[in-house]
């Protein structure tokens, strides 16, 4: 398509825009009204509920780390704990946004320097989630068992043999997926960094 | 004169250029009008600060294609109000050709990255590359060079479509 073309098609739209939008003094007063306002700064419940739940986990674990009663499943325990503390601090720090308060003053070009920074970083410390997600899996599994079942996975030769090489196969196939998915995002973030203006 | 009465005001002469940013920004209806709603929530709450050191079109522009690109992000996360269906009535088939038009823009645009979007739809909208060059935050012979990329770009579209 040739910007000309572009062009006669965006007067067009234009034309039928100011013909056809109806928006009356009621209607704008409601859109300056919280409570109808579509909610950019909405709280991401799903994220938030899934970290609680890791906390919860965290706090649960640390609770009855004494029932952890040989040093490699206290190793596995620890390092668990520590996961279930990291992974919900990077999820909600991969969520942060854009201050809005900016919007009146900052430039197209750094608001727009702004949103690719970020997007890189959200992709950043999601690859890391999904890099800590394989060795979270191999260290909390002898620990819940343990918990809750009261049984030491760690001395079992099929432990070893089928459920660690199995649950690493299925995470990495699951991060590889993950990861490749966000590539696209990423070369566009980094490409509109690079981009001449937005280069810091 | 009352502030909600000069807001009011304002987003009445400019709700066709407002409502234009929404769309350049976004592929669906839904989205467009949401992002519509937004942009006017926050033209008044950043009403305060604008003080009339530039002039109102170009801090409209301003706030508007800045939120544009936070809805990009948020998006996801979007909840739609109630006043959607209250903005736009216009009869049929105005109203699916009107969306027939959109859809060819944003085939065309579909290639393009924000920040040359931002400078096309200046562009589009009659500004000249000083203008452009200020709302962008750019120099003007930059704005030249950028607009010959997008012709390129669209071109090659063009030919690979062939």
């Amino acid at each position: 398509m040739e910007l000309e073309e572009l062009k006669a098609g965006w007067e067009k739209v234009s034309e039928k825009i100011d013909r056809q939008l109806h928006i009356n003094t009621k209607l704008i007063h409601k859109m300056t009204q919280q409570q109808y306002r579509s909610r950019l700064s909405h709280i991401a419940y799903p994220e938030l509920l899934g970290s609680l739940f890791l906390l919860l986990m965290a706090g649960a674990l640390l609770w009855n780390f004494d029932r952890l009663d040989t040093l490699l499943l206290r190793i596995f325990g620890g390092l668990s704990a520590l996961l279930l503390l990291a992974l919900p601090v990077i999820s909600l720090q991969s969520l942060r946004g854009l201050s809005l308060a900016d919007v009146g003053v900052a430039s197209y070009a750094e608001t727009v320097r702004e949103f690719a920074m970020r997007k890189r970083r959200f992709i950043r410390l999601q690859r890391l989630n999904k890099a800590l997600a394989t060795p979270f899996v191999i260290v909390i599994m002898p620990t819940i068992v343990r918990l809750l079942d009261n049984k030491d996975v760690t001395t079992e030769l099929n432990f070893w043999l089928i459920a660690i090489p199995a649950s690493v196969v299925i995470q990495f196939l699951l991060s590889r997926w993950a990861i490749r998915c966000y590539d696209r995002s990423m070369q566009q973030a980094e490409a509109l960094l690079k981009s001449g203006d937005l280069s810091g | 004169m009352d502030p909600e009465k000069e807001f009011t005001t304002i987003i009445e002469q400019n709700k066709g250029l407002i409502y234009k940013v929404a769309g350049f920004y976004t592929n669906q209806p839904q989205d467009r009008e949401d992002l519509f709603q937004e942009i006017v929530y926050q033209l008044w709450k950043s009403a305060g600060s604008f003080g009339h050191r530039s002039r109102i079109s170009t801090w409209i522009y301003r706030v508007a294609m800045n939120t544009a690109i936070h809805f990009l992000r948020k998006r996801k996360r979007w909840t739609t109000g109630s006043i959607r269906a209250e903005m736009l009535e216009y009869p049929e088939p105005d109203g699916r050709e009107l969306e027939e038009q959109w859809k060819m823009l944003q085939a065309g645009i579909g290639e393009l990255d924000l920040l040359e979007r931002g400078i096309l739809m200046l562009w589009l909208e009659g500004k000249s590359y000083d203008e452009i060059s200020e709302l962008i935050g750019i120099s003007a012979s930059n704005v030249g060079t950028r607009l010959s990329r997008i012709r390129e770009k669209l071109k090659k579209k063009m030919t690979k479509n062939q």
